[in-house]
């Protein structure tokens, strides 16, 4: 089965004078959609440039999406242009500036409302729900409701506030450019990239046998594991170092050097050049952790 | 009426799995529209049908695949030590079975006599078979790689990005990759959506870096690279096996005016060390 | 590219090629752990009858027949395997002391309570429900087979498995609702 929704900018109404002013109110669409079999977990893919997405698992079998268009800050370019444009409309007829006065008369403490799509679309094809949003239009903030056990694949590039998952079971794919990467109450697989921001993940449990990475440029990689999980990990910075609170079995690897010292509060310090295997807990599943400038955090969960 | 709700409880099973066809559907729509007792029954069974849905599907502990691959790799030697023996062994039973005396107190005469032969002439036996010992190693060892290779080109095709990370290890763990694997891990190297993939399966190639394809496979998948951190760790690994052919590659990365400062600034560097 | 089907995969082990089992494991192995462990409610006796299950794959390769789909027969073997499991097994534990999944022994997170409950509740209710009725449920609802290879698989016509089907949703509802309301037999 395929369904596409396409929103049509579904418009908050505001039909009180004195709020109608209020032109910071930004617009919303909300959408429900169905998995054509809701008896196995699906997958929901997203992909945008300028906006921000946030997943929360819940007690449900719909994926329920809100978006929230962010007023568009005008580029420089655009600014010029209709500053351009207010000049001209000085020079206008009288005629015309008669007409556009009675037209602005006549809807006299209203809103105009845009009524031409906002570039959302919703496409649900067996049991993978896509949402995607037009190149261009305005930045958009994305809420976005699944069950629990929903495998998600997100990508936001070019915008600040990057990408936030709670409460979801299934696998995560997850990549930003500039914002940072939040997960909570996770428990994998995640592989997870981000150019410029910083990745953090705390997992609730972790799902054995399923490998996982994370890789960050210039941000550092912080993860929360259960004190009693079993790992093997490989951890790899060019200029950052490494801090565990784990009482890792480290096994050395090819030509690298290895230091450990005790730092204050009891925690160790482990610091390392490249490439670092170690094992928590015996060994188990594989978790690649890879920075260049950026620290790596692994801590226990309390 | 009472006939048509005895029907309508035949159909609940195909109407829970959503097997119902659309007419038939509609006729149980059309039933529950005019009958309480069948909608009542009919929304308690789908209500506890969609319920199961929230048992989470659960993995089990990475345990039950390794001891899988065990018994896989330990069935497949004894397949390959029969098939060895069947030729000498088949002769050898049958002259045995022509030997053997009907009562049983000579069998087992009989049979002692041929375990103490059997010792002596083993002796002699290992002299010769040590070579072919040798190769039978070998064989398994190459069997065993064979599993290795389809499991991990099955695995690097998947659409999960965790299954093909595991692909990448699996290929790893390949004592002699062959051309397939090192095409595979080249093709996931350069076009693998995936930024953590792609890493994985460079720091893979890098275990086989003595394979002549595999140096040219790095120096290429250089100049096609998008993410920062890819290409970093190609320089990396290229200085590291002091590749002097990838200083062209080098100078043509640094001249990429997008480049990102700190891989120019690592490029520059391995220039540097590779002359 | 397309993938090679289950049919074709056994097809080949049955004719020797017998580390073609392992894209059959990789497929099966999550799906079949499901199902013991719904019918066992033990973790690691549900990991030694998926090996079990693999096992018997193996060692009766040839008797396979390719007319039958895979699944069919796999989960044929996988009955037996748990009937044997059975057999060797206490009568006398019940399986609610059996149960040591981790729902209960984890702390969940509070928001989550109602969530786990419902899990552990649910599952409590399988457990109660009669072991034919529990499996032709969990093969239906859980295990993705149709009811005509169900049919198939148990010997038995459709007709049967449908009306089994509606009398085990009922049943467990039944049951899930009485756990529910304290009322506890």
């Amino acid at each position: 089965m395929k369904t596409i929704i396409r929103l049509a900018g579904i418009i908050v109404l505001l039909w009180a004078a004195g709020l109608a002013d209020n032109a910071q109110e930004s617009q919303a669409d909300h959408a429900v959609v169905s998995f054509t079999n809701p008896a196995k977990p699906g997958t929901v893919e997203v992909d945008i440039s300028e906006g921000s997405i946030a997943v929360r698992g819940y007690e449900g079998k719909d994926v329920i999406i809100d978006a929230r268009w962010r007023e568009k800050a005008l580029t420089k370019e655009e600014q010029e242009s209709e500053a351009a444009l207010a000049e001209e409309g000085e020079e206008l007829d009288q005629e015309e500036l008669a007409r556009k006065k009675a037209q602005a008369e006549k809807a006299k403490g209203m809103k105009m409302l845009q009524i031409e799509s906002m570039g959302l679309t919703v496409e649900e094809e067996e049991n993978i729900i896509r949402v995607d949003v037009e190149e261009g239009k305005r930045s958009v903030d994305l809420l976005i409701q699944v069950p629990f056990s929903t495998s998600l694949r997100l990508s936001c590039r070019d915008d600040e506030r990057g990408v936030t998952v709670d409460r979801v079971d299934g696998e995560i794919e997850v990549e930003t450019s500039d914002g940072p990467i939040i997960l909570t109450n996770v428990s994998g697989p995640v592989v997870a990239d981000s150019s410029d921001g910083e990745i953090k993940a705390v997992f609730g449990k972790v799902t054995p046998g399923k490998p996982m990475s994370f890789s960050a440029m210039e941000g550092d990689i912080d993860i929360t594991l259960p004190f009693d999980v079993k790992a093997s990990l490989k951890m790899k910075t060019d200029e950052g170092q490494i801090f565990t609170d784990f009482d890792v079995q480290l096994t050395p690897s090819q030509q690298k050097k290895e230091e450990d010292e005790r730092k204050e509060g009891g925690g160790y310090r482990v610091s390392f050049e490249k490439v670092t295997l170690s094992l928590i807990n015996g060994g188990g599943v594989e978790i690649q952790l890879t920075t260049y400038e950026g620290n790596i955090y692994v801590r226990k969960a309390k | 009426m009472k006939c048509e709700c005895e029907q309508i409880r035949e159909k609940s099973a195909d109407y829970l799995a959503g097997e119902l066809d659309e007419k038939s559907l509609a006729e149980v729509r059309a039933h529950l529209a005019d009958c309480p007792a069948c909608r009542e029954e009919l929304e308690g069974l789908s209500a506890i049908w969609t319920k199961l849905g929230v048992l989470p599907k659960e993995q089990p502990s990475g345990a039950l695949r390794s001891r899988f691959y065990e018994m896989l790799e330990a069935y497949k030697k004894d397949m390959e030590k029969e098939r060895e023996k069947q030729g000498f062994g088949q002769t050898l039973s049958h002259w045995i079975r022509r030997l053997m005396p009907r009562r049983p107190a000579y069998q087992i005469a009989l049979s002692l006599v041929l375990i103490a032969a059997g010792l002596g002439s083993g002796y002699l036996l290992s002299v010769r078979s040590r070579s072919a010992a040798r190769t039978e190693v070998a064989g398994l060892k190459s069997e065993v790689d064979d599993m290795r290779r389809i499991v991990a080109v099955s695995l690097l095709k998947q659409a999960s990005p965790s299954e093909r990370l595991m692909g990448v290890s699996w290929s790893a763990r390949i004592d002699r990759p062959g051309d397939e694997i090192i095409q595979t891990l080249l093709e996931t190297l350069n076009h693998d959506p995936n930024v953590n993939v792609r890493l994985a399966a460079a720091d893979a190639l890098y275990l086989f870096y003595d394979h002549p394809e595999v140096k040219e496979g790095l120096i290429d998948s250089l100049a096609g690279q998008t993410s920062p951190l890819v290409q970093l760790s190609l320089v990396n690994l290229l200085v590291e096996i002091r590749e002097r052919r990838a200083a062209g590659a080098l100078e043509r990365l640094i001249q990429d005016e997008k480049l990102n400062p700190k891989v120019k600034k690592r490029a520059e560097l391995g220039l540097v060390q590779l002359s | 590219m397309e993938p090679t089907s289950d049919n074709r995969l056994m097809e080949e082990v049955r004719e020797g090629k017998v580390e073609r089992l392992a894209i059959l494991f990789e497929r099966h192995h999550v799906m079949l752990f499901n199902f013991f462990l719904r019918l066992t409610g033990n973790r690691s006796a549900s990991e030694d009858l998926v090996q079990d299950v693999f096992f018997r794959i193996l060692k009766y390769r040839d008797t396979y027949q390719s007319q039958s789909k895979f699944t069919v027969w796999m989960y044929q073997i996988a009955r037996n395997v748990h009937i044997d499991h059975l057999r060797k097994q206490k009568p006398e534990v019940p399986l609610d002391e059996q149960f040591e999944e981790p729902a209960v022994a984890e702390p969940p997170a509070i928001d989550r309570l109602s969530a786990d409950v419902d899990v552990t509740l649910l599952k409590r209710a399988l457990d109660r429900l009669p072991l034919r009725k529990r499996e032709i449920l969990l093969l239906s609802r859980f295990q993705e087979m149709k009811y005509r290879e169900i049919a198939e698989l148990l010997g038995c016509d459709i007709g049967s498995i449908k009306s089994t089907i509606h009398r085990a949703v009922k049943e467990l509802g039944k049951i899930y609702f009485e756990l529910q309301g304290g009322t506890s037999p």
